[in-house]
């Protein structure tokens, strides 16, 4: 029982960062636009978040500077693709392979080394945790949702928040004809291009959330390769679910479960074969695919001809 | 008349030249930032690498060594690209290949080295194509992105690999490697000193096959039209999702080879960090996406990568400069040449040129 509880509270912890990059990445999917390089935002914002606490001394210093340092990446990428016209898979690739190196060799000519950075001095993980004192009295929903860190109880507003914004207010119309339909909104007068530079800006800001909780809050420190494919993973949450932002975040919890069950199974077998563990949610990402799709593989047998009659 | 087209020709080269010099010039300016960062003159580093590569037999030798495995990764991406598949997963390919190639090479005893290596790269080969099956067979039969299967498998590949060597398969020392490969399996180096061997031959050849393929042949050219407009060549009837599994099979064969010969004829086992950072497979990514996968163009990026590589080794031991540092300039260098900047301001650049011939013939008028 005891096990059970905390491989939830494991999976609250974990599923953060994918339901806030799903949630942001749902949006540039509606407006139309194939971003791949969540992974990298989220990577850069996860160094920056530690980056400039480390060297002002100061947590706000650091969240605010990932924020915008996210939101200056998803603006170039916007100024790429969408102004320029450069091609989105590959913009979006040379932003994850920037992220891939450049924190390393920040790192390299900052701070002479090239795996972490520390920040526990200014950080202290275990003061990030909230004691909430509504659910300290609950039996069981304290052992799952008390002492989790900001973020993950802003995280739930914010999903519902901008799934509302998606359904029932204009700017979500607006995203979705973007998306649907790119000539029929221009024509009736929908800045396609603005709507795309909104949703790009709100991925940002979701995955700078994400960065921030994987590096600041939990941890209090960065190492390379921290956003670990979860960019990937949550573009494929969002393929599953189909574009839509519920579907799409239960796909996130199942991801997040995943992860929470490898570290739980982690601590009970070899260190060598641990290392093996780590592909669990790759495969996981996989099997989801296939069992989502297969359904669906008889539509894709298309020939035109068929269709029309 | 024939004078404005030559002109207009020239304003074309203008055009494509500039598309290539301008990234090259932004990322070179970046990485001269970072290099600054690092305290290190950028000219000297820049200077130092060339001089290291090229002005020597042995920097030559070494370069091309470095590019050997570049061309073939290089090359089996143009395949996917072409069609406009993004196959990244030539990285975990070249992992799973060389795995295979440096068991086969160890575990298969008393065979002349005449048969023992084409088996060895035979089973490389197999065995990287049949990885990227997997992906194939998702994005032709159930339409799966391939970005994302081929990125999982990626890492599916780098873990499980590393999880062999350390505990089933590894010898038991210090650093997780597996048996050396016997005598007969080993390619001979042409100088025994330095990184290059016969492999160089074996790419050169996959390569001018690859290029006749893709120029001269009918799969080339179906290539080229799913690259286009897959839903186009589908309902004039090629098959597309038949073609898209050929497609990345050989890709993956390539990139089977690609790690075999890494194995067979540099490190003589395997060891994790093989394919040492970002990944042969993604410098061969690189290489493609910059020459828009032209094979020439791939030829000529995968030497300057391999050259990048050597002289920022030797830089890393020489200057102290972080090899990171390198793969910044490079992926700088593919963010900026996603961007066709001169062919996005193409109007104005012709208008500024006639405005310049203009104001040349009202001066003449003048005079006259």
């Amino acid at each position: 029982m005891d096990l059970f509880l905390s491989l939830l509270n494991m999976t609250v912890e974990a599923s953060v960062p994918y339901l806030l990059i799903t949630i942001g990445g749902v949006f540039v999917a509606r407006a139309g636009v194939f971003n791949i390089s969540m992974e990298g935002c989220t990577e850069f914002a996860a160094f920056a978040g530690i980056l400039f606490t480390f060297v002002t001394g100061k947590i706000w210093v650091g969240v605010i500077s990932s924020i915008l340092l996210a939101l200056f990446i998803n603006f170039v990428f916007y100024i790429f693709t969408v102004k320029l016209n450069g091609n989105l898979s590959v913009v979006g690739t040379g932003i994850n392979l920037m992220a891939a190196c450049v924190p390393a060799s920040l790192l390299s000519a900052l701070f002479f080394t090239r795996s972490n950075l520390i920040a526990t001095s200014i950080i202290n993980p275990a003061n990030m945790m909230y004691d909430v004192p509504i659910l300290r009295s609950i039996p069981v929903l304290n052992d799952i949702f008390n002492r989790q860190t900001l973020i993950t109880y802003i995280t739930p507003f914010i999903v519902f928040g901008l799934i509302v914004v998606m359904y029932k207010t204009k700017f979500g119309i607006y995203v979705r004809v973007t998306g649907e339909n790119p000539s029929a909104a221009q024509a009736v007068g929908i800045k396609t291009n603005r709507i795309k530079m909104y949703c790009l800006l709100i991925s940002a800001f979701t995955c700078a959330l994400a960065g921030l909780n994987l590096s600041v809050e939990k941890l209090g420190m960065y190492t390379i390769n921290m956003s670990a494919n979860r960019g990937f993973i949550c573009l494929s949450a969002i393929n599953c679910g189909r574009k839509e932002p519920g579907k799409a975040c239960i796909y996130a919890l199942i991801f997040g479960f995943v992860r929470a069950l490898q570290t739980i199974i982690n601590n009970f077998v070899p260190v060598a074969i641990s290392s093996l563990l780590g592909i669990m949610p790759y495969v996981a990402i996989i099997v989801v695919l296939l069992i989502v799709e297969i359904p669906n593989a008889r539509k894709n047998h298309l020939r035109c001809f068929r269709d029309l009659a | 008349m024939a004078k404005d087209k030559t002109n207009l020709n020239g304003i074309k080269r203008f055009i494509s030249f500039g598309n290539i010099i301008i990234p090259l010039l932004l990322a070179f300016i970046i990485g001269s930032i970072f290099s600054i960062l690092s305290r290190c003159n950028p000219f000297t580093l820049y200077g130092y690498i060339i001089k290291r590569a090229f002005f020597s037999v042995g920097g030559i030798l070494n370069t091309l060594g470095y590019a050997t495995p570049i061309i073939m990764t290089g090359i089996a991406t143009a395949f996917s690209i072409k069609a406009g598949i993004f196959n990244m997963g030539i990285e975990g390919q070249v992992f799973v290949g060389a795995f295979a190639s440096a068991l086969a090479g160890y575990m298969i005893k008393g065979l002349p080295a005449f048969i023992h290596i084409p088996l060895c790269l035979l089973i490389g080969a197999v065995c990287g194509a049949l990885y990227a099956l997997v992906p194939g067979l998702l994005k032709a039969k159930l339409r799966i992105n391939e970005v994302v299967t081929t990125v999982m498998m990626n890492s599916i590949a780098t873990q499980v690999t590393g999880f062999l060597t350390q505990s089933y398969l590894g010898t038991g020392d210090a650093y997780a490697h597996t048996e050396f490969i016997l005598e007969s399996a080993r390619l001979t180096k042409i100088i025994s000193k330095y990184r290059c061997t016969t492999a160089i031959f074996i790419a050169l050849v996959i390569w001018l096959i690859i290029y006749f393929v893709l120029k001269k042949t009918k799969f080339g050219y179906e290539i080229e039209c799913i690259g286009r407009q897959w839903e186009f060549s589908d309902s004039v009837g090629m098959r597309v999702s038949r073609k898209v599994i050929i497609i990345f099979v050989l890709g993956g064969l390539i990139a089977g080879i690609a790690g075999a010969t890494e194995i067979m004829g540099v490190n003589y086992n395997f060891v994790n960090t093989f394919s040492a950072n970002p990944g042969i497979g993604w410098d061969g990514f690189y290489a493609c996406i910059l020459s828009a996968s032209n094979p020439v163009g791939i030829l000529i990026y995968s030497i300057v990568f391999g050259a990048l590589r050597y002289g920022a080794l030797a830089a890393q031991t020489w200057l102290g400069v972080p090899l990171d540092l390198i793969n910044v300039i490079k992926s700088t260098l593919v963010l900026f040449s996603a961007i066709k900047l001169c062919s996005v301001y193409s109007e104005q650049i012709k208008s500024f040129f006639s405005r310049k011939k203009a104001t040349k013939v009202a001066k003449q008028l003048q005079e006259e």
